[in-house]
């Protein structure tokens, strides 16, 4: 629980476009944001899932402090308020790498899917450059809707 | 209206007009005049000029109609 | 004349056979036919081609410089459809005059050949139905003779009352008197009279000749010898005059096209001022909805903790609980408890022996505590799970109030965006006209008139003396005759031609003087039948002076045209044509189809009242050309309550840019018009 900047942090290697054009567009400032995003929705859909194919993203000392807290949150939930289980940040975020893959397809079938390059959602899913105008504002929206779904 | 006018002449009226308004001037100015306009309804305006030549010099010799 | 049908096939924008009866037939008094149209759809077409059936020719007086090319009268989707081949365009009128009936067809074959279009006479024919209701058909070549008799061909576009005639009209200057001038001197029909003049002048010319030569009289030769000169040279600056008066009429039209020009620029300045306040504001909006965004955007983290709000709730809540129950951080630390179990030894100095209760106690001690780093972390996780915890509430509110914030900027730049594209409409194309250089070119022409108006001025005083001197000459020449040799032959024939002369011009001057006071009198009766109640008070008298300009006077018999309104000066424009017209016709009537290029512009309610109800009575026959702005609800209710409205044509715009007439029941038309919409 040393909120460790040097871990590479991953996810599934079919996102990397995603990623890159979530931050290109402006939808987010940075990887972490996104992964950030994607971990809470994951996180409270009670979801993990496995990374297929890893792909390192970013590393961890992006991540804030805040951020990290609610991973901790997360992790301690989890585990019956375990502290032991926060204090390889490792182990931590390979945990909420699980979360954020997870929540990272909850996202782009509820929400992105409208947003992206047809036929692309299947293998690399990329969004399409015509109709990501408002998109970070919808984004926004989005997430504050989840908030008020039910786990 | 007036009914005796340039308004409402046909125009043989025209002539009839313009002979009226002649009333006024010497005799062979009246004449040559009313000639040159009868002429003219027929001729075109050289050969006009032409018979006017000839009818002037009848009219200008000294004769005993020179009263003026 | 009363026109009953037009029968028009590919001539001009008319493709195909197209056939308007204009009268219907068993109702004469419906006199009154409305032909409704956008501009360029050919309304004063229809008025070329009944020029064009009357008297062969294709220029109207209004059409001024416009090449002949332009003036094509077969329809070009005709020529089109038959590349190569003769294709013909033709005009049938079927009027009645003087209860003859007339029915004359005349054609013309054009063909293309690449982007030209060669077009020629083709056929002219005439059937004339008697009274007794013999037909014959005229000679080809008679028929020009026998058409001029109906309509004089010389005062056929006193019939058509376009915006523009009236507009010269209302204008004082060269150009209206010139206008005015060619109408009575072609409503005087003293063809012969005229030809005479010329005659005559030709005898005193060559009578001349001769005196020169002979020489008989030195003193009466000198005299001719001037008076020749001066008649030259009146007439060559006569000539002079004329051209300068044209260079000025363009120079004028061409100021006028200026002006217009600039006025679009100056109708469409507060649109461009008001365009990019706009646009302004619009870059202002902008910049605040990517500002909006940005923040939003930084908003991404804050919104996604609110969606694990509850875990951290929990957690926080927790560590709460575990500090108040003194486990965190705890009260005796781990690694004192772990060295009092490995050394079996209190820090009392008492020796522990393990299985005994004290060691028990000790060891549940032991699991109540963690190791500092853990209670740093915990500790630490409490600190930051705090912070995000109280900021929940506002956070939320803050992302919920940034996404309506920029939903209203949003809003409102789609707001000016319309707003915008409406003001572009209405500017349209003509927003890059560089208007300076159209004020230059405006100032530069402006300089020209000056000039040439100095030059008219400089040339008509010069007349001015030749003509005093003609006359100072020609008394000298009257003393001279009487001291003459009354034997000299030559100087008597030649006195003789320059009397003569003389006496024919003062009767042509006479007839000149009476036709403009018989115009002046018509024109200020049919002035009267058309104006308001308070014009008619002050306005008594419509004159036309000898120089040809236009006069109005008041009832105490003052010029007063000076003041009269835009309004009224149109209304006596329209008088004054209405007069040449009736003139033409020789009757108390306009015994010809006037066609009438909606001239509503100007007018109050009250003159629009006066031209739909007098016209239909002053006039055989009155066509309306109209378009959607001049023709409403509000004319048609004025023309219905005449009880003249008969016809109703639509000129309707085809795709391929032809027209097509259609014909309309006037009571539906009435009820679209009344119902509030337009017609089109």
């Amino acid at each position: 629980m040393k909120m460790d900047g040097q871990i590479r942090v991953k996810t599934d290697a079919r996102y990397k476009e995603l990623y890159n054009n979530m931050k290109n567009n402006f939808v987010v400032g940075d990887f972490h944001e996104l992964f950030f995003v994607c971990a809470c929705i994951g996180y409270r859909r009670k979801k993990r899932k496995e990374i297929a194919r890893g792909d390192d993203r970013f590393w961890s000392r992006t991540i804030t402090p805040s951020e990290w807290g609610c991973y901790y949150a997360m992790l301690l939930e989890d585990n019956n308020y375990d502290f032991s289980m926060i204090m390889d940040d490792k182990k931590v975020l390979a945990v909420i790498e699980e979360y954020a893959n997870s929540g990272m397809e909850i996202l782009i079938e509820d929400f992105l899917n409208s947003y992206l390059l047809p036929g692309s959602k299947e293998k690399e899913p990329q969004l399409d450059p015509t109709c990501s105008k408002t998109l970070p504002k919808d984004f926004l929206f989005y997430i504050l809707e989840q908030s008020e779904v039910s786990s | 209206m007036k009914m005796s006018s340039i308004y409402n002449a046909t125009p043989d009226d025209v002539n009839a007009l313009i002979i009226e308004k002649l009333n006024s001037y010497p005799p062979e100015v009246r004449e040559l005049a009313i000639c040159a306009v009868q002429l003219s309804e027929t001729l075109p305006e050289t050969a006009v000029a032409d018979q006017l030549l000839a009818l002037v010099r009848k009219l200008a010799r000294p004769q005993e109609g020179e009263r003026r | 004349m009363i026109l009953q049908k037009m029968i028009l096939e590919n001539f001009r924008q008319f493709y195909g056979r197209q056939e308007l009866e204009l009268m219907s037939p068993g109702d004469p008094e419906r006199n009154v036919t409305v032909v409704y149209g956008e501009n360029g759809r050919g309304k004063t077409g229809l008025f070329r081609a009944l020029v064009f059936c009357l008297y062969g020719e294709r220029r109207l007086s209004q059409d001024g410089d416009v090449p002949d090319k332009e003036l094509q009268l077969v329809n070009m989707s005709a020529l089109r459809a038959n590349p190569g081949k003769p294709v013909e365009a033709s005009v049938e009128l079927i009027f009645t005059h003087k209860g003859g009936t007339y029915n004359l067809r005349r054609a013309i074959v054009g063909m293309s050949e690449g982007s030209n279009v060669i077009e020629e006479i083709k056929e002219i024919r005439l059937r004339l139905t008697g009274v007794n209701g013999n037909t014959r058909t005229i000679d080809p070549k008679d028929v020009g003779e026998v058409i001029d008799r109906v309509l004089d061909r010389r005062v056929k576009e006193y019939f058509l009352f376009d915006g523009e005639k009236i507009e010269r009209l209302t204008r004082a200057g060269v150009e209206q008197r010139r206008e005015i001038g060619r109408g009575i001197r072609n409503l005087l029909n003293v063809d012969a009279l005229e030809n005479a003049i010329g005659a005559i002048r030709r005898v005193v010319k060559s009578l001349e000749n001769d005196l020169a030569k002979s020489a008989s009289s030195e003193q009466l030769y000198q005299l001719m010898q001037r008076l020749r000169k001066n008649e030259e040279e009146k007439d060559g600056l006569e000539k002079k005059l004329e051209q300068l008066e044209e260079e000025r009429r363009k120079a004028l039209k061409e100021i006028e096209i200026t002006d217009k020009r600039l006025d679009e620029f100056k109708e469409i300045r507060h649109l461009l001022e008001k365009r990019k306040a706009y646009e302004q504001q619009f870059q202002t909006i902008e910049q605040q909805a990517s500002e909006a965004m940005r923040s939003m955007r930084n908003m991404v983290c804050k919104a996604a903790t609110l969606i694990i709000a509850p875990t951290i709730t929990n957690v926080f809540e927790y560590i709460e609980r575990q500090k108040r129950k003194g486990d965190i951080p705890s009260e005796i630390r781990r690694d004192l408890i772990q060295r009092i179990l490995d050394e079996h030894r209190c820090i009392c100095g008492n020796e522990i022996i393990e299985g005994t209760d004290a060691y028990k106690n000790i060891l549940e001690w032991l699991k109540r505590t963690s190791d500092a780093a853990v209670q740093d972390a915990a500790l630490n996780l409490w600190r930051y799970l705090s912070e995000i915890c109280h900021h929940f509430s506002d956070d939320e509110d803050l992302i919920q109030k940034r996404i309506i914030e920029h939903s209203n900027l949003i809003q409102a730049m789609d707001n000016i965006r319309r707003e915008l594209d409406r003001i572009s409409k209405e500017i349209g194309g003509s927003e890059r006209q560089d208007a300076t250089e159209l004020e230059a070119h405006r100032s530069y022409l402006q300089k020209s008139v000056t000039t040439i108006e100095a030059a008219i001025q400089n040339s008509e005083a010069q007349l001015k003396q030749l003509e005093n001197e003609h006359e100072r000459l020609l008394a000298l020449l009257k003393e001279a005759k009487l001291k003459a040799d009354r034997n000299d032959e030559l100087s008597r024939r030649s006195l003789l031609a320059r009397e003569t002369l003389d006496a024919l011009n003062a009767v042509h001057l006479e007839f000149t003087r009476e036709i403009k006071n018989i115009i002046g009198e018509i024109a200020t009766k049919i002035f009267h039948r058309l104006l308001d109640d308070e014009g008619r008070v002050n306005l008594h008298t419509i004159l036309v002076n000898d120089d040809y300009s236009l006069e109005v006077l008041d009832r105490w018999g003052r010029p007063f045209l000076a003041n009269i309104s835009a309004g009224q000066r149109q209304i006596m424009s329209i008088a004054f044509i209405a007069a040449l017209a009736m003139t033409a016709s020789r009757k108390d009537r306009i015994e010809m189809p006037l066609f009438m290029d909606t001239p509503f512009g100007r007018l109050s309610y009250e003159h629009r009242k006066n031209l739909i109800k007098e016209v239909p009575a002053l006039s055989s026959q009155w066509i309306m050309l109209a378009t959607d702005t001049e023709f409403r609800q509000q004319e048609a209710q004025l023309l219905k309550a005449t009880g003249k409205w008969g016809k109703f044509f639509f000129l309707r715009g085809t795709n391929d840019g032809n027209t097509r007439v259609e014909e309309k029941d006037i009571n539906t038309v009435y009820a679209i018009l009344q119902s509030g919409d337009d017609y089109l």
